[in-house]
């Protein structure tokens, strides 16, 4: 499973990540496994929404193995 | 569809104008590219770098954008800003990278009959675009430190 990450989350992990998806079935899932792989991200991840295919999705939505996960901060434009 | 907006759907299908930029966006081009005969106001905003935060002094800013979500983002909220309010016509640019004090970080332009609906459409676009875009700022300061993210005083 491809995820990538953005903006702060780089402090925390590699800007491209393959998770193993044995695991991580739901959108929540995949936010407890990076909390996990990285404890110290747990409070950032809480506030990230994430984007499938470039849309966002809910926390009980089903992942495929091959979707391409996004990871996204909090947005700052402007 | 009216005049302003074929301009600027089609300058976006034909890839001249991006939605995202790395170059210093040319605000007075955009301003130009929004003109339609039936718009009697049109709105101009241009978010710009200022030189400080929460009283430290910032040096520059840096911004990151998960690129072909963000344009897709752009177009569709601008898209319904445009069905929303009747826009003549809706233009909405963001640049990312490395951006000084006083430079434009995004660029706002609604063109209606009347400016009642073009400001209201302008606050609309620029609102989303901060809050739901995927685009990061991150903030440089004179102490050496940065943060990513940044104050909304958008309530």
């Amino acid at each position: 499973m491809k995820v990538q990450v953005f903006a702060l989350l780089k402090d925390y992990f590699n800007e491209e990540l393959t998770l193993d998806p044995t695991d991580i079935h739901h959108a929540s899932d995949l936010i407890h496994a990076l909390s996990e792989l990285n404890p110290n991200a747990a409070s950032v991840l809480k506030r990230c929404r994430i984007a499938v295919e470039m849309k966002f999705v809910s926390g009980d939505y089903k992942l495929n193995a091959h979707d391409t996960i996004s990871i996204i901060p909090p947005s700052s434009g402007g | 569809m009216q005049k302003g907006l074929i301009n600027y759907i089609g300058l976006i299908q034909n890839q001249s104008l991006k939605l995202i930029v790395t170059e210093p966006i040319d605000v007075c081009g955009l301003l130009q590219l929004a003109h339609h005969p039936k718009a009697g106001g049109i709105v101009l905003f241009s978010g710009e770098v200022r030189n400080h935060h929460a009283q430290k002094k910032v040096t520059h800013l840096e911004y990151e954008a998960f690129v072909p979500m963000a344009e897709k983002m752009i177009q569709e909220i601008t898209q319904a800003a445009i069905e929303k309010w009747n826009l003549h016509s809706a233009i909405c640019v963001h640049r990312i990278g490395k951006l000084d004090i006083c430079e434009s970080a995004v660029v706002v332009v609604t063109a209606h009959s009347h400016r009642k609906e073009s400001y209201e459409a302008n606050q609309y676009i620029i609102d989303r675009v901060k809050h739901e875009a995927p685009i990061w700022k991150r903030e440089f300061y004179e102490d050496g430190t940065s943060f990513w993210g940044g104050d909304c005083h958008c309530g």
